[in-house]
């Protein structure tokens, strides 16, 4: 299944680019999501999926809209 | 009577078709000031509550009314950090007519703040000082004191005054906790707000509010502010962070609903990215 993921800040570069759905097995967990796409348990802060925020046990559907958050804090 | 006075001297200034509003001049708020030993303040909000706007927020009606914009003038800010985004924030609560400003913030300008803060120059001097000059200069109406203080836990109780809200522009996240802990304790909500290269986000905090974006991203003391060490810090970003809070400040005071609220605006302003997520986390 398609979905659509989101990296943010130092993460950015880890996500698919251009706004490229990614190809994931069907009804993947959002922290076999966070292995697949080399992202760190330790520096991802906020997970989200369709607006609302998520743990890392999350049940992922084609089509979810998933962000990844780190600790963006700079003033 | 001031307010006769205020009706004498204000002018009709039609705004569109046969829209138009009573407006009073900066100058004659000064004149009538002298007059009645009043500050520029107290005669601002005499003339808003004699429907008369002064002519500095004309470009803000009808978005802002004339009940808001008093509103506005009657409130009481904190706003803690004067740096990039703090300097922008500051910038907008002067523009807007926040009455009551009071801003803690215990750096020095250096040149790397060149890139991005709206306060720092060339002329290098405290962020208070050169805030305090810039507020002077823009919005001479308004009550502002800004301190040359570094929060901390043992501190913070005893800073913090009555305010209708607290602005948390802090660099870094080490502090920022500790504001709001403070704040929860004195049942003053809180806009937060903060970047890292072409990111940022931005919240709106109730008192009660049972989670936070503190929570979420809580690395304690060992903060490392990493994000923001590996990608900067952009004026583009600071500018954006900076108003959307200030947006979020002006929605409370008056009266409306404060659209970030229990979330969490996320945005990436070099792919047009922004995204509104609530906080209660699913089961």
């Amino acid at each position: 299944m398609k979905i659509k993921v989101k990296c943010f800040a130092t993460l950015a570069k880890l996500g698919p680019q251009n706004d490229e759905p990614l190809e994931v097995t069907k009804d993947i967990k959002v922290s076999d999501l966070m292995k697949q796409i080399n992202l760190k348990k330790e520096d991802v802060k906020i997970v989200f999926v369709n607006g609302v925020i998520v743990k890392l046990n999350k049940v992922l559907k084609e089509g979810d809209r998933v962000g990844f958050f780190p600790a963006v804090g700079g003033g | 009577m001031i307010a006769v006075e205020i009706k004498k001297v204000s002018k009709s200034r039609n705004y569109y078709d046969s829209k138009s509003v009573e407006t009073i001049s900066f100058e004659d708020v000064k004149k009538i000031s002298k007059k009645f030993n009043f500050s520029f303040l107290e005669t601002e909000k005499k003339a808003l509550e004699n429907g008369v706007l002064p002519l500095r927020y004309v470009k803000n009606f009808e978005t802002i009314s004339i009940t808001s914009q008093l509103k506005l003038l009657n409130s009481k800010v904190l706003l803690v950090g004067l740096g990039g985004v703090g300097g922008y924030v500051l910038e907008n609560l002067v523009r807007m007519g926040v009455g009551d400003i009071e801003a803690f913030d215990y750096d020095f300008f250096e040149e790397s703040n060149l890139n991005r803060q709206i306060l720092s120059k060339t002329s290098f001097s405290f962020k208070a000082e050169a805030a305090e000059k810039r507020v002077k200069e823009i919005n001479p109406a308004i009550n502002f004191s800004a301190e040359k203080i570094k929060i901390d836990d043992e501190n913070i109780d005893t800073l913090i005054k009555e305010k209708d809200i607290i602005v948390d522009a802090l660099g870094g996240l080490s502090c920022r906790k500790t504001l709001q802990r403070a704040a929860q304790k004195k049942k003053t909500p809180l806009v937060t707000g903060g970047v890292a290269g072409a990111t940022g986000f931005v919240s709106f905090i109730l008192p009660n509010q049972k989670k936070t974006y503190y929570d979420l991203v809580d690395e304690g003391d060992e903060a490392s502010d990493k994000e923001e060490k590996l990608l900067g810090s952009l004026v583009q970003t600071v500018s954006v962070v900076g108003s959307l809070m200030a947006m979020q400040t002006l929605l409370f005071l008056t009266d409306k609903k404060p659209t970030l609220q229990n979330k969490i605006l996320f945005i990436d302003i070099e792919n047009n990215f922004f995204e509104t997520v609530l906080i209660n986390e699913e089961k």
